[in-house]
């Protein structure tokens, strides 16, 4: 149960490279002088050292950030600039590093990087970066060699690898700086807008808790490492977004969710369109307080869109990231499986981290060069139904000798195969009314009682290991049963779950409405921003399950404002 | 009739008198009316109302100014005018005579079940979002209560305990209002210049890797209300400065240590001061480098303020709170409660020292007191305390919990993060029966150390036993002082027999904070015997990547 993509969680946005920005020479910028006078001089050292440090990197992350939160009638606001550095060492040799999974004995708690906050190389004096710079680099360089020890004992004592590809293969040397302006946006505007949304929950029965925020993080990242690569890259994300929620008596756990992922303030929505669609969300959340409760049972059904962005992500996205290939604790459901059918002849999937926007929409999975410093590429992971790659990062396995720019991390994680905008393309597509026909076809076909629409999804997680089923389960927020004479009605409490080659192996029909989820994905190198892009399809069979309640009952009183606008004030 | 009686509680709850007239804010409305609804209509079927609650809403203004060797750390406050809000709410079931207070079913921290919070960078609320708020917690708290209250009744029955004392003798309701001024924002770039400066001090010394200093101007306001009646608003504003150091010994071993600087304010004068204190601290440091390592010793050594006072928290102060046990379903006896109850006017100390409590001081030298605390958590108006004159046990904390049948609170109960509403103290102050200074104090330790034939005795420093610093050795023949290594003071094992081998108390008087317990000013205290053990010590390699020029 390791990875989700979970829109509740998110605050961020997307960077989409249509902002005042210039080029800079990266052999100029203060930063990344600091940061290679620094890797120049430790790399005299650690490459002689008895096992060599072969390899190190230097990531600085310097980032704004400014957020607004309004809960009934307040309102929070705060502006900060937060920086971090990050050290991480590799000793041995690209043929066995200190980065090797450990067999039998625990991982979690192994250390490759040091991250320390609060420096800043932009100061008059910067000598507090450059002492922590060395300070990190030499406890770094020091744990991987201890840690080197350790692997090249466990790779002698532990059962032999099936795939003995390399730990790590040096990424090529890339130069590139860019740099962006920061962004300011009108945050009183956006107070009062915010304000007005969380006014329309009160006085609502059935709304129990609602937040409303905005939240802008923009900035740069730096890398350097002893290859001599030298990146600046922007980022800015921006983000609008409500959640109401519901706890109903038997602790059925009811929300709902809406964000607004921009890069300018003209990409907000209007005023009369957000109060509308905060009108909507409510009306939604007391459809779902009165619906009845989903039953298990299998029945065809629709996969709305983003809901099916969320399924590509967690079904087949996970299970194709390259370095799992080669962790023998781990399923391998598609290692093998190049060149074979995994799903339905008219689906193509890739992963196209360099597409910023999509329909006008950022794409906050969108970014040039990846955590390793490796220009991004896109990838066909599914080509024509047929499985064509993987998505790879500097951990070479069997086939897959290089990195397509797939190594991503969150500061301070080692990074591993991640996606970025992944993308479900069907080359036989209908109208998603047309869809809905097909559905309801189906559902007479089989003999059902009913099929179902899953509009919407919050996220899910999959299992990936051997030890644990090789499941899904995602969570639907809002979900419909289709009737053979068309009525809909909401149900509640449903959660799909499957396994991955039975599911996506059930589609046999989409729709040309290809649309956007953007999230924060969390795995092992943290949570990293991600996009999601597909259209409506058709499942021939979907499993249902009863989702898991709180515990807690609703409130034994009634809202204070059900008393009244603002209760007895 | 039952109809009636119900109607007639809820009438009974909704007529809370209050101590005092109520503060005219959306604090005190959104608290007065959530309380007054739920104290009239929150009931679970087939569980007892609640019968006393409080709420204590806290707004957090802060500003915090960072840097390390000279260079300023981003910014890490918010020019957020409303500041952060946390709420505390309380809730009972039952009556005064048997409640489901004093009992814990679980091996953790009772609190849980007694109090809600919610976390500091909670949007700041109006009367709304206020009262909101506390309607979600109230809910929470009555449900915990409810059960605690069940539990506890089937553990009395199973246990065949039958109490002859009520679980609640109340007293009158306090009252204690104080305007809440506005917070002053201090003159951020003349904070940052001067910690900018004060970090730079750490770049003179070579064998310095790192030296930080945070520096944080606060101010905490407090909004108090409970279903007795009591009353208070009130704030504590206070400065401090942090300066942490790291630094590599010969040896190649890595050393830390940290001290607070507790300021009155931020002045350019405080600041002044806060810079001297940290480079009194770099001399420390400059000392400990390279010092040698100490080996075994038992015999005399003077205590400077901060190891003093965690001798005798370790030594008399734990065992004076918590006077009343608890009942525990998973143990038989409550080791968090005090030793010292039933030894009232035993001699337990030496009479070179007298303890007050003073939950109503303020300040001390300016510099303020975190326990201030005018009514206690409930709600009772705080008494000072002579805790130990004499050298015998006087007074108490005392709650509404009774110990015996004429009990009266003395307004102490606090909940504490660990402890539930127990019996606790607030800043105590260590007053010596004769004034001496510190240059007597070591002049009395050379001589005891005289008297015994050894060549030295010790003076700790600090609060850490292991600390880097905290050790100094003064040599008989010509009182001449070094910093040693590598000896270990084990500060917890300190017990009540160790106050009657007081030698002398003395000295400049200084504040300790710890985050649990009481706030204690003391002087140093000197001891007739106290064992240093050697501590393990590692060297580590040196760094092979030579330290950059600054």
């Amino acid at each position: 149960m390791k990875k989700s993509i979970v829109l509740g969680w998110i605050l961020l946005g997307i960077f989409c490279p249509v902002f005042s920005q210039s080029t800079c020479r990266a052999q100029e910028d203060p930063v990344l002088h600091l940061m290679a006078a620094e890797l120049k001089r430790s790399n005299k050292t650690l490459k002689k050292l008895n096992p060599p440090v072969y390899y190190l990197s230097y990531t600085y992350e310097d980032k704004y950030g400014q957020r607004i939160d309004v809960a009934q009638d307040g309102a929070d606001a705060y502006a900060r600039r937060n920086t971090a550095l990050t050290v991480l060492a590799r000793a041995g040799s690209p043929k066995l590093d200190n980065t090797r999974p450990l067999k039998g004995e625990a991982n979690y708690d192994r250390a490759f990087t040091k991250t320390v906050r609060g420096v800043d190389p932009l100061a008059a004096d910067p000598s507090a970066f450059t002492l922590a710079l060395w300070r990190s680099t030499q406890q770094m360089a020091e744990a991987a060699q201890e840690e080197f020890s350790r692997v090249k004992t466990n790779s002698q004592t532990a059962a032999a690898r099936q795939d003995t590809s390399d730990d790590f293969v040096i990424p090529p040397v890339a130069r590139y700086c860019r740099q962006q302006e920061l962004k300011t946006f009108n945050t009183e505007k956006i107070r009062q807008l915010l304000l007005k949304g969380s006014e329309l929950t009160r006085g609502q029965p059935f709304v129990q808790d609602s937040s409303f925020s905005f939240n802008m993080e923009q900035g740069h990242r730096y890398f350097a490492d002893s290859s001599g690569t030298r990146l600046k890259t922007p980022f800015l994300f921006v983000r609008l977004g409500y959640e109401i929620s519901n706890r109903l008596a038997d602790g059925t756990q009811l929300e709902r969710v809406n964000y607004y992922d921009v890069t300018d303030e003209n990409q907000l929505p209007s005023e009369e369109q957000f109060l509308a669609d905060v009108r909507q969300s409510i009306s939604e959340l007391n459809a779902l307080s009165n619906a009845p409760e989903a039953d298990p049972v299998t029945a065809p059904a629709i996969l709305k869109n983003r809901a099916m962005a969320v399924f590509v992500h967690e079904v087949l996205g996970h299970r194709v990231e390259g370095h799992r290939q080669k962790l023998d604790s781990f399923g391998k459901t598609f290692t093998s499986k190049i060149g074979q059918l995994v799903t339905a002849p008219f689906v193509t999937i890739i992963d196209d981290a360099t597409l910023s926007s999509f329909n006008g929409q950022p794409l906050r999975g969108f970014y040039e060069y990846d955590d390793e410093g490796v220009k991004v590429r896109p990838v066909t992971l599914v080509e024509n139904g047929l499985l064509r790659g993987f998505l790879m990062s500097s951990s070479p396995i069997e086939g897959f000798k290089t990195s397509n720019g797939h190594g991503r991390a969150s500061l301070g994680n080692l990074p591993v195969a991640r996606m970025g905008v992944t993308r479900l393309i069907a080359s036989q597509a209908v109208p998603y009314d047309e869809l809905e026909k097909q559905l309801l076809a189906e559902v007479r076909a089989q003999h059902k009682p009913y099929g179902y629409i899953i509009e919407d999804l919050s996220g899910g997680f999959t299992m990936t290991d051997t030890d644990m089923p090789q499941v899904f389960k995602l969570e639907p927020k809002l979900v419909y049963r289709l009737y053979p004479d068309g009525r809909k009605e909401a149900v509640r409490g449903a959660d799909m779950v499957g396994t991955p080659l039975v599911s996506f192996g059930q589609i046999i029909a989409a729709a040309n409405d290809d649309a956007v989820f953007n999230g924060s994905c969390g795995a092992e190198s943290g949570w990293v921003p991600v996009s999601a892009i597909a259209p409506s399809v058709l499942l021939k069979s979907l499993e249902i399950e009863k989702t898991a309640k709180s515990e807690q009952k609703p409130p034994i009183l009634p809202s204070p404002y059900s008393l009244g606008k603002g209760g007895s004030k | 009739m039952k109809r009636f009686l119900i109607g007639l509680i809820g009438l009974c709850y909704a007529g809370v008198s209050w101590a005092g007239p109520l503060p005219d804010n959306m604090y005190f409305r959104a608290m007065h009316d959530e309380m007054q609804r739920s104290l009239a209509n929150l009931h679970l079927k087939d569980h007892p109302r609640p019968y006393y609650m409080y709420y204590l809403v806290r707004e957090v203004h802060s500003v915090v100014v960072k840097a390390n060797m000279g260079t300023l750390a981003p910014a890490l406050y918010d020019e957020n005018e409303l500041g952060s809000l946390s709420a505390e709410v309380f809730v009972s079931v039952g009556s005064d005579k048997q409640d489901g207070l004093g009992f814990s079913d679980v091996q953790r921290n009772s609190w849980e079940y007694l109090s809600t919070q919610i976390p500091y960078g909670f949007p700041s609320p109006g009367y709304d979002g206020l009262r909101q708020t506390l309607w979600q917690l109230t809910d929470k708290a009555y449900l915990q209560a409810a059960d605690l209250y069940k539990k506890k009744k089937v553990y009395k029955q199973k246990k065949n305990i039958h109490d002859t004392l009520p679980d609640v003798v109340p007293e009158k309701p306090g009252y204690f209002v104080e305007p809440i001024p506005p917070f002053a924002w201090p003159d951020i770039a003349q904070l940052q210049k001067q910690v900018r400066e004060i970090s730079a001090l750490g770049k003179t010394q070579p064998f310095v890797e790192s030296f930080d200093v945070e520096l944080e101007v606060r101010q905490q306001d407090f909004y108090y209300l409970n279903s007795r009646g009591a009353v208070a608003q009130y704030t504590k504003p206070h400065a401090r400065a942090e300066v942490s150091v790291v630094f590599r010994q010969p040896d190649g071993k890595t050393a830390k240590s940290s001290t607070v600087i507790w300021l009155k304010d931020v002045s350019a004068a405080q600041l002044d001061y806060a810079r001297n204190k940290a480079q009194d601290f770099l001399n420390r440091v400059r000392q400990a480098y390279g010092a040698p390592s100490a080996t075994a010793y038992i015999g005399p050594v003077l205590l400077k303020p901060q190891a003093a006072a965690r001798m005798i928290k370790q030594a008399v102060l734990n065992d004076l709170e918590n006077s009343k046990p608890w009942l525990l379903s998973y143990a038989d006896d409550d080791d968090e409660a005090g030793k010292l109850y039933k030894k009232q006017h035993v001699r337990v100390s030496t009479d070179l020292l007298t303890l007050y409590d003073r939950p109503l001081a303020r300040q001390f030298e300016g510099i303020t007191l975190l326990k201030f605390a005018p009514l206690d958590k409930e709600g009772v108006a705080a008494q000072n305390l002579t805790l130990i004159q004499n050298g015998r046990v006087q007074d108490f904390p005392l709650t509404q919990r009774p110990l015996t049948k004429n009990h009266h609170s003395n307004g102490h109960a606090y909940l504490d993060t660990v402890n539930g509403p127990r019996e606790g103290l607030t800043n105590v102050f260590v007053e010596p029966k004769e004034q001496l200074t510190d240059e007597q104090m070591e002049e009395k330790l050379l001589a005891r150390c005289r008297e015994l034939g050894l060549e030295y005795g010790y003076i700790l420093y600090g609060a850490d036993p292991s600390g880097d610093l905290g050790l100094e050795r003064i040599y008989t023949s010509d009182g001449r002082k070094e910093t040693v290594l590598n000896l270990k003071w084990d500060g917890n094992f300190f017990t009540q027999r160790d106050l009657r081998g007081v030698l002398a108390v003395g000295g400049e008087r200084q504040l300790s904070y710890n985050w649990r317990g009481p706030v204690v000013v003391t002087p140093s205290v000197l001891m007739e015997e106290v064992e240093l053990v050697p501590q393990e010590h590692k060297a580590h390699r040196q760094p092979f990547i030579p330290k950059p020029k600054m």
